[in-house]
């Protein structure tokens, strides 16, 4: 009766067992199998998700006081492949007649994580644009989880944002 | 003979069963070895995890955070606490980060500040002892409401002999200032701590 190796079931004969091409065959196929699944392996470690995207167009009218998700095209990054992420976002407010303070936050399936809060000392100010970014914010996402980013804003007017979302994977979850 | 395979010789061409459990056994052990190296590529020391529980902070009074009360999001190492943390990671060069959002427990001072730091130091010493390296983001508060979220990630080198802090300071003298449950703390291992070599 054949027997398999304890990993990856490599198939052998037993002393006993007939030996014919099959068994070469069949054997050889296994680790053939194994060879293309090593090389699939090696694409990973060269090199895995990394995306920077930026929203097209910017999306305007955003009332203040509002948390407002963004959903323009490029706003949103769905996970190809289970894994930890990083994602960093870069955010601009303007067009505004003027901005006391602003808010991004980085969600995951639509669950807000904090992210950064920005505000000049001194604020209300004159000033009708802020820019500024989360540094880095880590995800454990499955395949076809999405990452977005919603703004919440003060200020007097409506607002347009710019938005650009940088994703990438560090640890591939097998 | 290949690197990793013998071959059947003229002499045990009985023995090709044999044979093919030897090949089995050492093409298995040659493909996991290589498995295993490409694999720890993509699983780098990583740990993510999220507090469940508030730490409150007097104002003008660098206070290190050391939350105890935490969700593991995700590891695959045994090092999943605030406290201590440096000291239990193996030496190397990793980026680390936090997110939270800050909240005024009562009144709010419009406008002051909150400064997160990241920094590591000699293990042992005083909190107040000089930084090896330090990173901190500042948010002055909006007073919206809805507190400050701070997030900040910076790049450290680690000796086995530093302490790795997250530290809060804040001017809200008003009242105190609540790291809301929900903040994140992740650390990653970049490389081995190696020497750059010069050409």
């Amino acid at each position: 009766m054949p027997e398999n190796t304890p990993i990856y079931g490599f198939t052998y004969p037993c002393p006993g067992d007939p030996v014919d091409a099959a068994s070469f065959a069949t054997l050889a196929n296994q680790i053939d199998t194994q060879l293309f699944a090593l090389q699939d392996d090696e694409e990973w470690s060269l090199g895995r998700y990394s995306v920077r995207q930026t929203m097209t167009p910017n999306q305007a009218g955003l009332v203040s006081g509002v948390e407002t998700a963004l959903v323009n095209a490029g706003s949103t990054y769905v996970i190809p492949a289970d894994g930890v992420y990083i994602a960093c976002a870069a955010t601009q407010g303007f067009a505004a007649t003027s901005i006391d303070n602003m808010r991004i936050r980085l969600r995951l399936n639509g669950a807000a994580i904090p992210g950064r809060s920005y505000n000049n000392n001194g604020a209300p100010f004159i000033d009708s644009t802020q820019m500024f970014d989360v540094p880095g914010v880590p995800f454990v996402a499955v395949t076809g989880d999405t990452i977005s980013a919603a703004v919440l804003w003060f200020g007097v007017g409506t607002l347009t944002v710019f938005l650009r979302l940088d994703v990438r994977m560090i640890v591939r979850i097998l | 003979m290949t690197n990793c395979l013998t071959c059947p010789e003229p002499e045990n061409y009985a023995a090709v069963a044999l044979q093919l459990q030897n090949t089995a056994m050492q093409a298995e052990s040659c493909l996991f070895d290589l498995q295993k190296q490409l694999r720890n590529g993509t699983n780098p020391l990583t740990t993510v995890i999220t507090s469940t529980g508030t730490e409150s902070i007097a104002a003008n009074v660098v206070q290190d955070l050391g939350v105890t009360s935490f969700t593991t999001n995700f590891a695959n190492n045994p090092t999943t606490q605030v406290v201590q943390l440096g000291p239990n990671l193996p030496i190397g060069v990793y980026q680390v980060g936090a997110t939270m959002t800050a909240i005024a427990s009562g009144v709010v001072d419009d406008n002051t500040l909150r400064v997160l730091r990241i920094r590591t130091k000699k293990d042992g010493t005083p909190s107040g002892a000089p930084d090896d390296s330090l990173a901190e983001i500042t948010i002055y508060e909006p007073n919206n409401g809805t507190g400050s979220d701070m997030s900040l990630s910076t790049t450290v080198t680690l000796d086995g002999n530093q302490d790795l802090i997250f530290s809060f300071f804040h001017l809200n003298t008003s009242s105190t200032i609540t790291i809301a449950s929900g903040a994140i703390y992740w650390w990653t291992k970049l490389s081995d701590q190696v020497a750059l070599r010069t050409v």
